[in-house]
């Protein structure tokens, strides 16, 4: 390697280094107090090493402005292949965008509240953004900002114009528009290698039918969370979806589902006001339904468990439900799961018949009575419990799973904080315990402190 | 087994045994180093399962160069992988942070020569920490100002400086 003149340093021949890598006496000085010898060793670097630097800044136009350095900066910054264009003036932007360098990796473009867009203007963004031809594309507008807030439908429906016009995003393998306002079955046509989508719905925008077909898409993630873009129906047909995400306020769309090769979800539905229930008491709060590998039961190698996790209150005034737990998951795009997590706001109340009519879901019998009837619970094994107060509901509730779930192997309580050790229902849970002891079981108060009943 | 050839011998640490091997700068300065560490660079861990007598060598890094990279990966390699949300790994982690920070107040010469390093060594963290470091001091700052930092001759004529000035008006000030 050819050194630098003057400023070798020859080297105190490490005789043994035992550690290896000691510093021996280097001097430190702090990077602020220059180079001292004037030589511009920055400039120096290899291009794709300056590249390097410029990435770090995270910022396109901070990058940009060492074009003024010198010669050997100017332009530099337009082969970075991730640009990321934030909170930056539409109009600057475009002239911005017009000298970035094609087949660029990712463009992220962000424009913030005090913008105002005119169609034309977006639709000219768009048209110099298809020219650089990225890898992956995020436009994230600002989705309260007023000045885009009446127009930005309108707007962006000039997207998918602009895009044909265009017609380079053949190379796009991943978009994120947030908001979304474009019909997906305008936009995916348009992009065949595309694998990501990710379309948070604008609350201004509506749409009958959400459709999202495409060939290329392995991973979705969908936010539809204004009640006012609420669309009637979801159609999603992707044969090579692994992943898919979908975050929804209600769950009062109709939903066709055909992504037979999916692995993974993430579905979260907030059903506050979609009547979903039990009876008069119970309503449905909270549904959402997850994946995760898993190896907190000590399986090798992992294990994929799909969990549907439902969160119930108890309500003094609610008018009946129109519809049961039962038919509302039987709607979701995936009824298999492995795991059932019930949260339960119980305010005080029995929920033993509420526990029975959950189980419907995992094809058990269900009860109306439940402490009488027999209800069989066979590939139970692990449950878990939070917040014993040691009601007699409670009691039952445990008498009644050791009755039903031949293969419990691991029950795990967390006793409420209110709770003191010596009520009756304590010492019966001890009772219970001790009776099942082949079944492992831990306690735990609310500290996480666990308890011995020997 | 093809890294018996290139490994030099083996060292206590820690009360444990471990392989070391040795590494030859471009002024003959040699470094013995556990072999886990000098791992942490791709191109020397190629060079070690490719075998060879008497060290390695790294034709491309002097002496003083390399003990600082050598300081970068003895620390790092130390470190096991943290179990998550550990209070252990959360100290360690800003132990770490502190390192890389105070490996950091180097000249600028020698920052330039470390970034050539981690690149040409491959030690990835190593890349992104000196450039996150050059980066974190051109940030926010007039060009004038970057020039003097780094000694950068503006060499510009009068025309091109007016044409840049005329291409910028309006996108990046």
């Amino acid at each position: 390697m050819q050194l630098r003149s003057g400023r070798r340093l020859v080297p105190s021949r490490p005789s043994a280094a035992p550690q290896g890598g000691a510093r021996r006496g280097c001097p430190r000085r702090r990077p602020e107090e220059g180079d001292g010898g004037g030589e511009d060793r920055l400039s120096g670097l290899p291009e794709e090493l300056i590249l390097e630097v410029l990435d770090r800044l995270g910022c396109a136009r901070e990058a940009a402005r060492t074009s003024g350095l010198s010669r050997r900066w100017r332009g530099l910054w337009t082969h970075l292949p991730v640009l990321t264009f934030d909170g930056m003036n539409p109009d600057s932007l475009g002239g911005a965008l017009a000298r970035v360098r094609p087949e660029r990796n990712r463009l992220v473009i962000r424009i913030y509240p005090g913008a105002t867009l005119s169609a034309a203007r977006v639709s000219s963004l768009l048209n110099a953004s298809a020219r650089i031809a990225p890898k992956e594309l995020v436009v994230e507008l600002d989705r309260y900002s007023r000045g885009v807030r009446v127009k930005l439908p309108r707007l962006i429906q000039n997207l998918a114009s602009a895009l044909s016009e265009a017609g380079k995003f053949a190379a796009l393998e991943s978009l994120a528009l947030v908001p979304c306002c474009v019909d997906p079955s305008d936009l995916l046509p348009l992009c065949p290698c595309l694998r990501r989508f990710e379309a948070q719905c604008h609350y201004n925008w509506t749409l009958d039918t959400l459709e999202v077909h495409s060939e290329s898409l392995e991973e979705l993630v969908l936010g539809i969370q204004h009640r006012s873009s609420m669309p009637q129906h979801v159609n999603i047909a992707t044969p090579m979806l692994k992943k898919f995400m979908l975050r929804s306020y209600g769950f009062r769309f109709a939903m066709s589902f055909l992504a037979p090769k999916v692995e993974e979800f993430s579905l979260e539905m907030e059903c506050g006001l979609s009547r979903v229930g039990f009876g008069e008491k119970w309503h449905l709060l909270w549904l959402s339904m997850a994946t995760a590998w898993t190896n907190r039961y000590g399986q090798f190698p992992r294990v994929r468990v799909h969990t549907l996790s439902l969160t119930i209150a108890a309500r003094d005034r609610y008018s009946a439900a129109a519809q049961s737990f039962a038919q509302e998951i039987a709607r979701l795009p995936v009824s298999h799961f492995s795991v059932l997590e019930l949260r339960l706001r119980t305010e005080g109340r029995g929920f033993g018949a509420l526990f029975g009519e959950c189980l419907k879901n995992f094809d058990c019998d269900q009860a109306s009575n439940w402490r009488n009837e027999h209800i069989s619970l066979p590939n139970l094994q692990v449950v878990e419990f939070e917040g014993f107060h040691g009601a007699d509901h409670e009691v039952d509730f445990l008498k009644f799973l050791f009755q039903s779930a031949p293969m419990l192997k691991r029950l795990t309580i967390e006793l409420s904080a209110e709770i003191s050790p010596d009520i009756q229902g304590c010492q019966e849970l001890c009772s219970i315990l001790k009776a099942n002891a082949s079944v492992k079981c831990y306690v735990y108060d609310r500290s996480g402190q666990k308890i011995s009943f020997a | 087994m093809a890294a018996a050839d290139s490994c030099d011998g083996i060292s206590t640490s820690g009360g444990g045994w471990e392989k070391t091997v040795t590494l030859v700068s471009s002024d003959d300065a040699r470094f013995e180093v556990r072999e886990a560490a000098a791992s942490l660079s791709q191109t020397v861990r190629r060079m070690i399962r490719a075998g060879g007598d008497g060290g390695i060598p790294l034709p491309k890094v002097d002496a003083r160069t390399l003990s600082t990279v050598l300081e970068y990966c003895n620390k790092h390699a130390a470190v096991p992988a943290p179990a998550p949300e550990s209070s252990s790994a959360e100290a360690a982690a800003v132990d770490l942070e502190w390192f890389d920070k105070e490996l950091m107040h180097v000249d600028l010469a020698t920052l330039c020569s470390l970034i050539r390093a981690a690149d040409y060594l491959e030690v990835a963290g190593l890349l992104d920490l000196t450039c996150k470091t050059v980066a974190d001091m051109i940030k926010s700052k007039t060009a004038e100002e970057i020039r003097q930092m780094f000694g950068i001759q503006n060499d510009f004529t009068p025309e091109e400086e007016e044409q840049l000035s005329r291409e910028n008006a309006g996108v990046f000030e």
